[in-house]
Parts: C-alpha cells; sequence; structure tokens
C-alpha cells in the first residue's frame, strides 16, 4: 500500500513560510531527540503562547497565521509520519510499564477503514497506525476506563474532549498518559462514499494534498480538502492542548475560523418551514440507535440516559421524525457548552445524517452568549454549571 | 415453478413498479440521502438504486420499527367513579405488498424470521399477515461486498430461499425466473418480454460470482459456550461503544420492546425494536442487571447468531453473511474476527 507517497517540497516550506513567520519547518526538525518526550510547562512552542496564567498542562494555541493559499495545505511528509510512529511506539512501549493498556489507531477490515486498537503488549504497538483515517475521537473511552491507569493518542481536537472531562471531573488526571499528535485533519468518509462506490476498495494512499482510492472498477484522486471533515476544514487547534508526550513539533493553525458556522448559517438562514422540512427529511432517517450518543466523548450518562428509561417514560419509544428530533435536541442541549466539536456524533451515524449541525448551533449560541468554547482550559467552568450576577456579553443585564 | 425465463430492461424498472403500486404497496431501495440508500415505498420522484446493497435490511417492511399492536380507552362509570371499563381495539395492518431489489442474504433474513416468529407453537400474527401478503423479487449478488460473507453462514450470492422471483443481471437488465406462484403473477406484467436468448449470460454470469468461504463455523457453536465465562469477551470487545447500530441494520435482528403510550384516558401499546448492545434490555424491576457490561451484551449478540440460534433451530445460524454490522460500525468491529479469535479457542 502506497502511503504518504509525496514529501513536503521545500516550495510548499517556502511558501508556509513566506506568509507567516511562526511556522515550523517539521522537515529539518529532529522530531526524536528534540520536541520527544514530557512537556514541560511554560516551554516555548513556536506560535504558541499560554492564553492567560498557565493553567496546569494546558495551552491556548494563539492562531496568527490563519491562511489557506489557493486551498492547498499540506499534509504531513511521509518521513515525519514514520517517525512519528516510530517514536510513538517506542514511548508506548517504554509506557507499556506503568499502564495497562494504551488507546491508539490500527488499520481496520479494508483499507478505508481504520479502527481504535486496544495496545496491552509490546507486540500490539506495532500495528499502531497514524493517518487521516484515524478519525475516531479516542477520549471517548476514557470515562469507561476510570480507575484504570491507561494511556490514550489525540489529535488536537480530541484533546479538547480530555480537557472537558477533566474540566468535569469525570476522569482523572493522574490515571492518564496523553500521546498528543499534531494533525492536519482526517476524512470524512461520508465524503468519500458519496463520490464513489467504496464497497470493493482495494487500495488507498495519501498524498500531500490528495487522496487516491482504488477499487476494484476505478481508481480516482481526491483533493483532500474535498473530503476533510468539516471540523478539519475549520480547525483552530491542530495541535493538542493538553499532553504528556507530543509526537512531533506543534503545528499552527492553517485554517481560517470564519468556515466554523458555515453549516449552521446556511441552515440558519432557511425560513421556519424550509428548516423543519429539512429536519424531517434528514431525520426521516434516524433509527435511534444512539451511535451518536455512545461515540460521544461528552455522554456521560449512558446507560442511564433519559432517552431510553422506562421509568419514568420521558420519552416515547415511537420513531417518527419528531420523536427522534426531540433526541437529538435533547442530546444537543445536554451538550450545551460542554461539545468540543468533536464530531464523533456525525462520523458514528450509520445513516449518514449530518446530525454535528445540531450541536454545533448550540455551540455559536454559547460562544455568542457568553463567550465561551468547550475544551480549552483546564480551570474553566462551563457557563450553564455556574451563575454569574452579571454576564458580560448578555445585555440584558447592563440595562 | 419453472415457468421460461424473461427479460427485464433497466429502464422499464420504474414503470413496472409505477404499475405494480395499483395494486401492492411496492417498496425498493431508493437513494435516501448521497450516501444512503433504504427501502421506501416507490414513487415517481424516488431515485431507484439497485446497484448495490442497501444500508438497511427490509425487514422493516415485515417487522416496523415502531408498530401499533392495539389501542385502548377507559371509559369511568358515571354512577361510582371508582369503577371503569376498558375497550380494547386490535390494529392489524396488512395489505398486499411486492419488496423489489432485495439481495439473496436479506431473503434469508426473512427465513431467520421465520424460524421465530412463523413456525412451531407460538405465531405472531402481525409478522405472518405481512409476510403472507408480500411478493419478494431478489436480485442475485454479482459483485460481493468487502463485508460480505454469505457463504460462511450457508448462504450464497446466488441464493434462491425465500425469493418468489429472480432477477439476474444481464446486459441491458435483468434476467427473471419465477420461483413461487407468486412470483409468476408478477412475470404476467408486460415489461417482462421473452428471455430465451439471455437465459444463456445469465447462467454464466451466476456461475462467474465467486465468494470463498472464508470462516469454518463448524465448532463455534460448542466454542462460545466454552468461552462463555473467560474474560475473551472483554478483550474482544474494549472498542465496542455499545450502541445498537449493529442490531437495527441486521436481517435478523428481531428483539423488540413493548410500552403503553398513554394520552388521557386512552392510549396505544406500541412494539418497538430493541438491543441487546442496550443496558436497558436485561435491566430488571429489582434493579440488578445480567449483563451489565458491553462484554456481556456483545458475547450475547455473537453467542446468540452463532451457538443459541443454530441450537435451537437445527443448526440455521442467526446471521446471513450481509455484512451491515460492519459496515456501519462506528469503531469497524469486525464479528468476523471475533469470529476467528474464537476459533484459537476451539
Amino acid at each position: 500500500m502506497a502511503f504518504w507517497s509525496r514529501a513536503v517540497t521545500p516550495e510548499i516550506v517556502t511558501m508556509l513560510k513566506e506568509t507567516s513567520t511562526h511556522v515550523v519547518d517539521w522537515r529539518s526538525s529532529n522530531v526524536s531527540s528534540r520536541s520527544w518526550g514530557s512537556s514541560p510547562a511554560g516551554s516555548t512552542i513556536p506560535g504558541y503562547r499560554p492564553p492567560r496564567e498557565p493553567a496546569g498542562r494546558t495551552w491556548l494555541p494563539i492562531s496568527p497565521n490563519r491562511f489557506t493559499p489557493s486551498g492547498r495545505v499540506a499534509t504531513l511528509a511521509k518521513e515525519t509520519v514514520v517517525e512519528i510512529l516510530d517514536n510513538l511506539r517506542e514511548t508506548i512501549q517504554r509506557e507499556l510499564n506503568n499502564l495497562e493498556l494504551v488507546v491508539g489507531w490500527e488499520q481496520g477490515y479494508d483499507p478505508l477503514h481504520g479502527t481504535p486498537i486496544f495496545i496491552r503488549s509490546p507486540e500490539d504497538a506495532d500495528r499502531l497506525i497514524w493517518s487521516p483515517l484515524c478519525g475516531h475521537n479516542l477520549a471517548s473511552y476514557l470515562p469507561g476506563l476510570k480507575g484504570r491507569k491507561v494511556g490514550i493518542l489525540v489529535k488536537g481536537c480530541d484533546s479538547r474532549s480530555v480537557i472537558q472531562l477533566l474540566q468535569e471531573g469525570l476522569i482523572s488526571r493522574d490515571e492518564i498518559v496523553i500521546f498528543g499528535i499534531p494533525c492536519r485533519g482526517v476524512v470524512d468518509l461520508t465524503k468519500i462514499k458519496a463520490r464513489l462506490n467504496v464497497a470493493r476498495i482495494k487500495e488507498i494512499s495519501f498524498d500531500d494534498n490528495a487522496i487516491v482510492v482504488e477499487t476494484d472498477q476505478q481508481r480516482e484522486e481526491i483533493l483532500l480538502d474535498d473530503v476533510l471533515a468539516a471540523k478539519c476544514l475549520s480547525c483552530q487547534y491542530p495541535t493538542p492542548l493538553i499532553y504528556d508526550h507530543l509526537a512531533a513539533e506543534a503545528l499552527p493553525s492553517q485554517r481560517p475560523d470564519e468556515l466554523l458556522y458555515q453549516e449552521v448559517e446556511e441552515v440558519e438562514a432557511l425560513d421556519a418551514k424550509e428548516r423543519m422540512a429539512h429536519w424531517e427529511r434528514e431525520l426521516e432517517r434516524c433509527i435511534r440507535c444512539y451511535a451518536c450518543r455512545n461515540a460521544c466523548p461528552l455522554c456521560v450518562c449512558q446507560d442511564v440516559c433519559a432517552a431510553e428509561s422506562r421509568n419514568p417514560h420521558w420519552l416515547t419509544q415511537r420513531t417518527g421524525a419528531k420523536e427522534k428530533a426531540m433526541w437529538h435536541i435533547m442530546h444537543a442541549l445536554h451538550l450545551a457548552g460542554r461539545c468540543t466539536d468533536c464530531g464523533e456524533c456525525e462520523r458514528a451515524c450509520p445513516l449518514d445524517i449530518p446530525i454535528q449541525r445540531i450541536r454545533r448551533k448550540i455551540n455559536k449560541e454559547i460562544k455568542e452568549l457568553f463567550d465561551y468554547e468547550a475544551g480549552l482550559n483546564l480551570e474553566d467552568t462551563p457557563p450553564l454549571y455556574t451563575f454569574k450576577v452579571e454576564e458580560p456579553t448578555i445585555k440584558e443585564s447592563q440595562q | 415453478m419453472s415457468t421460461a425465463g424473461r427479460f427485464l430492461a433497466t429502464d422499464k424498472i420504474p414503470d413496472l413498479l409505477k404499475r405494480l403500486g395499483t395494486q401492492y404497496h411496492v417498496y425498493a431501495p431508493v437513494q435516501a440521502s448521497d450516501t444512503t440508500v433504504l427501502f421506501q415505498e416507490f414513487n415517481e420522484e424516488a431515485q431507484l438504486a439497485l446497484e448495490r446493497e442497501a444500508t438497511l435490511s427490509p425487514k422493516e417492511v415485515f417487522f416496523p420499527q415502531t408498530e401499533r399492536l392495539l389501542t385502548y380507552t377507559y371509559q369511568k362509570d358515571a354512577e361510582d367513579p371508582k369503577k371503569s371499563s376498558i375497550q380494547i381495539e386490535e390494529t392489524l395492518e396488512a395489505s398486499p405488498t411486492v419488496i423489489f431489489g432485495t439481495r439473496p442474504c436479506d431473503v434469508r433474513g426473512l427465513a431467520i424470521f421465520d424460524m421465530v416468529f412463523n413456525q412451531g407453537q407460538w405465531v405472531d400474527p402481525y409478522y405472518r399477515a405481512r409476510r403472507e401478503a408480500t411478493t419478494i423479487v431478489t436480485i442475485l449478488c454479482t459483485e460481493p461486498e468487502n463485508t460480505c460473507f454469505c457463504t460462511s453462514v450457508d448462504g450464497g450470492p446466488a441464493d434462491t430461499q425465500g425469493s418468489d422471483v429472480l432477477l439476474t443481471p444481464v446486459t441491458g437488465g435483468y434476467f427473471a425466473e419465477a420461483v413461487t406462484e407468486k412470483g409468476d403473477g408478477i412475470l404476467q406484467d408486460d415489461a417482462f418480454v421473452p428471455g430465451d436468448d439471455k437465459a444463456q449470460e445469465a447462467r454464466e454470469a451466476r456461475d462467474k460470482v465467486a465468494l470463498e468461504r472464508e470462516l469454518d463455523l463448524a465448532r463455534t457453536p460448542q466454542t462460545i459456550l466454552k468461552l462463555f465465562s473467560t474474560d475473551f469477551w472483554e478483550q474482544v470487545t474494549a472498542k465496542c461503544i455499545s450502541c445498537g447500530a449493529c442490531t437495527y441494520v441486521c436481517p435478523t435482528c428481531y428483539c423488540f420492546n413493548i410500552t403503553d403510550e398513554d394520552a388521557g384516558l386512552g392510549g396505544e401499546r406500541i412494539r418497538t425494536w430493541d438491543s441487546c448492545m442496550f443496558y436497558h434490555y436485561t435491566l430488571e424491576a429489582s434493579g440488578h442487571n445480567p449483563r451489565p457490561t458491553k462484554a456481556e451484551r456483545y458475547r450475547n449478540r455473537v453467542g446468540h447468531k452463532f451457538s443459541y440460534h443454530p441450537s435451537t433451530y437445527e443448526g440455521t445460524f442467526g446471521c446471513t453473511g450481509c455484512g451491515r454490522c460492519i459496515k456501519v460500525c462506528p469503531v469497524s468491529l469486525d464479528i468476523r474476527q471475533i469470529l476467528r479469535e474464537a476459533q484459537v479457542h476451539e
């Protein structure tokens, strides 16, 4: 299987450098000796500075260079991936002496699918992969592993879930070892499936900015940007905000944040009737399998979820569009101020319903009302978990 | 039935379904979104998607996700308010139906439903009524997917069991053969023309389909019992997130829940799909739960399909190898892999 077949060219590095003074040249960095290892509090990561008082091991990256020149965003060079994997394996194998297991990704049942792996032995670590197929947010497993000493691999976005879980006291910092990986985006399989029939996929390979999918009948080269997850196209935090080990040099954000609520704004632009029709059409497919709930790292009620409770019988078990909408609204509201926009709900949906929009709409409201984004700082409290006599961003209180 | 084969041109299918729609409810796989195909009642706007396996099996047609079993109304006694009577009305709805474009594994799923709902001492009248009112037109598979393993569970891409009409893809359309009298009735439609010249091509297409039997499950029923009280299940289900996707897309999963939906002095009793992957499925009134974690729940899923079902129903696995559970799993948990891991302990 060809993999990351083209390295980042010197032109791309030059281009990146010209556009910003904060870009790291990962080609010239010796990952294994310099950036690998525990991150000391207060260390200077190029392009990053602590937001306010340094809070524990958390850093809030400021992204001075939001740019997408001609839509071209470089992915990691093959050599860098190999280096990342080598370093991850070595560090995991070392840490396994103190850990019961480490959760990472391995190749799934066919070339298109990555899948989580629970690494329990040094040999297991050899199965680890790192590619745009590593979309799963492994932080979802952490609440279920509470009380056990485990390691976890996180991308930038996943790290926000970890922070949120720590913030809420749902997991303990001293029970987990976090292996952070700076990430340039993961693919949304739904977008690939929409372009070609992947039922008989034979091979997949990644380029700087393209993905090549081969089935028994066709070979298609797709621009990576066309199939990256929506969250990646507006990613502000490619480098984990919390970690014990960082697998490569930190990456600054390369994406414009204007895209963050684009989908939500599109739906908002519809009039009430059209909006209702949109959601009826989409949610009609929902089968109430609760994959969205169970994949969600912040859905911690799980076994005692009100959606399934029989006594009291909060929600009917009927499966009309309205009942399904009720479930999704309930999910979104329970996540208000807690959702980190990781997109696991939508990624998990077997019917490919764009349900992340509902969660994002609430995130947008929280941002506008409280100027708050979840999962950025360990010391924060979700706005709905607390009370302020004066909310600085709510005009009413100033009248 | 062995009437001579007929030919059905691809471009004649929408008209055929429209005509059938005057006598039957017609369900066919239609494009429900860019990436999902569902069996839905056919209408003129629907975009048929006959080339690939549907996202969900057609079990919904026989076993709706929500089904009203009866309605009830309480009536207070005007003389004595402490007394009330109840009126119950059964609501069985079944009308002539055609399902067009099922796959052999989908239909095999119905054969497994039949064993449970339509044979033996207890028969489910709701299921039976729909099953008997339905004619099934199946398309044989010529291109098995990466996730297909029907041959490992005694099925096959050209399996005819349970179908009324068989369609074999040939140039420009399908070679059609009736398997039952009901199926013969469908073939009377004008869309079907004499197809003798396509018989040879159809035979060749069928012979060409090859799906290697990748699993030998002969000893699996015993192995699963042997592994019952081991930590095997915790190990192999570590990445499972215990959602119900695998059970709801499955053509053989038939578990349900019954609830009374009250509204004032009346209400309705509904039956809805339930999933053994859910905590509430086995939660007892006392608060005790015999399957408290995903390991016990997944053990039940695999055990039921590959051990308990075959031991109750003469060796028939409760799985058709359609591979949907693998495809929709949010973490790509592969039931084939678990069966292979179990084989290590034979």
